[in-house]
């Protein structure tokens, strides 16, 4: 809570005032990273390991440079997977994939779990069909994917799709089935046709475990494009990846491991922030 | 309130014969009682004798298994925002601000936004709650949760005002405090109010009538006005008939 409003607020009791932590202990977190870089370097440049295994960070980073800011000299080969100067291609490839299958696993879940959360005869009907769906491994469907939709990009959405889906599925739920009676009653009494209760009372009281679902959603969106991105796709950071695998460049491969660490991380802060407003009320 | 148009008349609240059980269980076994239009009927009665079993069937949660409940000699079917129920932990909503809590009635009705508006300062300014607007719900204190809790109520001008022990979770001197205010309130702006408590000081403060119920299965089993005037502020504990009459009415309570 912001210390500000508790001036304002004279008399209010002071919930949720938490000692804060001083301001270095936030940068502890960086210090992990750069002892492991250190480490990292050190080792590759006593040559305890080939280049192949383990290229120095200093030739990660060259790539990684190269990667988004090299020279693609405008030369594209049938078959081949470019790197150089492609960086953001490959990128902007995977976010859309991601973000395809992502929104309309959270369209998907969102509905089917506020139908689950609020009627028993949806849950009774659907809930033993979907846990049960639920429990197969993701990867599982990967075959019959290919099967239905082929190599490319219909079985990777619809993979990534499977993936974000039961995260958002089980949040939305569980927590509309959790919602307090009295809300639902208070609502009702000031005034609330049954027909919004879901808009009014539902949604806004569920939305801090929803959240939990969105980032979870999100995260496992991110991880998933790069299976899927491994058979068949021509863009994309994981279809760049194989293709560096392929090629034995084991430096551009960790090149493709840093987008994914910090892109999944930026979308993750991203979703947060943009929740934030929404979620405040429950903070401890 | 002059922006609002002239006042809302208090409801004529009726319980008749209500009968209420859970499976085997009978809580309510033929309650009759009336809240008179504008009076505050304060029921009174031992700890889980059905007092909010009563308040939930007249506030339309719960259908009586018989008998009926009429405002205005309308039947009640369900819940209605002509009847504002508080409930001792209060119905505001954690996830919006005091503004949008008490905006929330009004909204729900369909009311314009600048309807809207003058509705929330005016109950803001009757509950003492203006210049916390912003405030979320558990930023705000106890006393100040619950006056809030019965402005939402009030934004709606409901003719009825159901109240279950709204003060029960507050310490003694917050909850004398509440007490003056209610009266004060109830005085500026006379509604038909149902209070149900099984605090005596709190009914004979606050009641200009009371219902005594008897012990579970609850049926009402005696009545009487009280007799002291509309202006009862604190002083009126330290009155001798005050005190001779709370500890005549905890006897009578006690006994069932």
């Amino acid at each position: 809570m912001p210390a500000a409003l508790l001036e304002e607020v004279p008399g209010a009791a002071p919930a949720g005032r938490r000692r804060r932590r001083p301001r270095y202990r936030r940068l502890l977190g960086l210090a992990v990273p750069v002892v492991l870089l250190v480490g990292w370097q050190l080792v590759a440049a006593a040559g305890v390991f080939s280049p192949r295994l383990l290229p120095a960070p200093t030739v990660v980073g060259e790539q990684l440079v190269a990667f988004f800011a090299g020279d693609d000299g405008g030369l594209r080969l049938a078959g081949v997977v470019p790197f150089t100067g492609t960086g953001w291609e490959h990128l902007a490839a995977s976010l859309q994939r991601a973000a395809v299958s992502w929104v309309a696993a959270v369209v998907v879940g969102t509905v089917v779990g506020l139908a689950l959360g609020l009627s028993s005869l949806a849950r009774d009907l659907l809930d033993p069909v979907l846990n049960a769906l639920r429990a197969v491994p993701l990867f599982a469907w990967l075959p019959l994917a290919l099967v239905w939709f082929g190599i490319g990009e219909g079985s990777a959405r619809a993979i990534i799709f499977v993936g974000a889906l039961w995260p958002v599925l089980v949040a939305v739920g569980d927590a509309t089935a959790r919602v307090p009676r009295a809300h639902v009653e208070t609502a009702r009494m000031l005034g609330t046709p049954r027909r919004w209760l879901w808009r009014r009372v539902y949604l806004p009281s569920a939305l801090p475990e929803v959240v939990t679902g969105l980032r979870l959603s999100l995260t496992l969106a991110w991880t998933v494009v790069i299976v899927a991105e491994l058979s068949g796709a021509s863009l994309g950071v994981g279809a760049m990846m194989n293709a560096a695998r392929e090629s034995g460049r084991t430096d551009q491969v960790i090149v493709g491991i840093l987008v994914f660490a910090v892109v999944g991380l930026l979308a993750d802060l991203l979703l947060r922030a943009a929740s934030r407003p929404w979620v405040r009320w429950a903070d401890a | 309130m002059g922006a609002l148009g002239g006042r809302v008349r208090g409801g004529d609240l009726v319980a008749d014969g209500v009968e209420k059980s859970f499976g085997d269980l009978l809580v309510l076994d033929g309650v009759s009682l009336e809240a008179r239009p504008d009076e505050v009927l304060a029921v009174l009665g031992p700890s889980g004798c059905g007092k909010s079993t009563l308040l939930r069937v007249l506030a339309g949660f719960e259908a009586a298994s018989a008998g009926r409940v009429l405002l205005d000699g309308r039947p009640v079917t369900g819940p209605s925002p002509e009847r504002g129920m508080v409930a001792q932990a209060g119905g505001l909503f954690p996830w919006l601000t005091l503004r949008d809590n008490l905006a929330f009635g009004p909204r729900a009705q369909g009311r314009s936004a600048d309807d809207v508006r003058a509705v929330v300062e005016d109950v803001l300014a009757a509950t003492g709650l203006t210049g916390f607007e912003q405030a979320l719900p558990r930023q705000l204190s106890g006393g100040m949760r619950q006056r809030a809790a019965i402005a939402q109520v009030l934004a709606n001008r409901p003719p009825v005002l159901l109240l279950d022990e709204p003060f029960g979770a507050l310490d003694a001197q917050t909850r004398l405090r509440m007490h003056e205010w209610l009266r004060a309130l109830l005085a500026e702006r006379p509604t038909t109010t149902l209070l149900v408590t099984h605090d005596v000081e709190e009914a004979l403060l606050l009641g200009d009538r009371l219902a005594l119920l008897s012990h579970r299965p609850a049926s009402v089993v005696d009545e009487l006005l009280v007799p002291f005037g509309a202006e009862r502020g604190r002083a009126v504990l330290a009155d001798p008939d005050f005190v001779k009459l709370k500890a005549e009415v905890l006897e009578r309570v006690l006994a069932g």
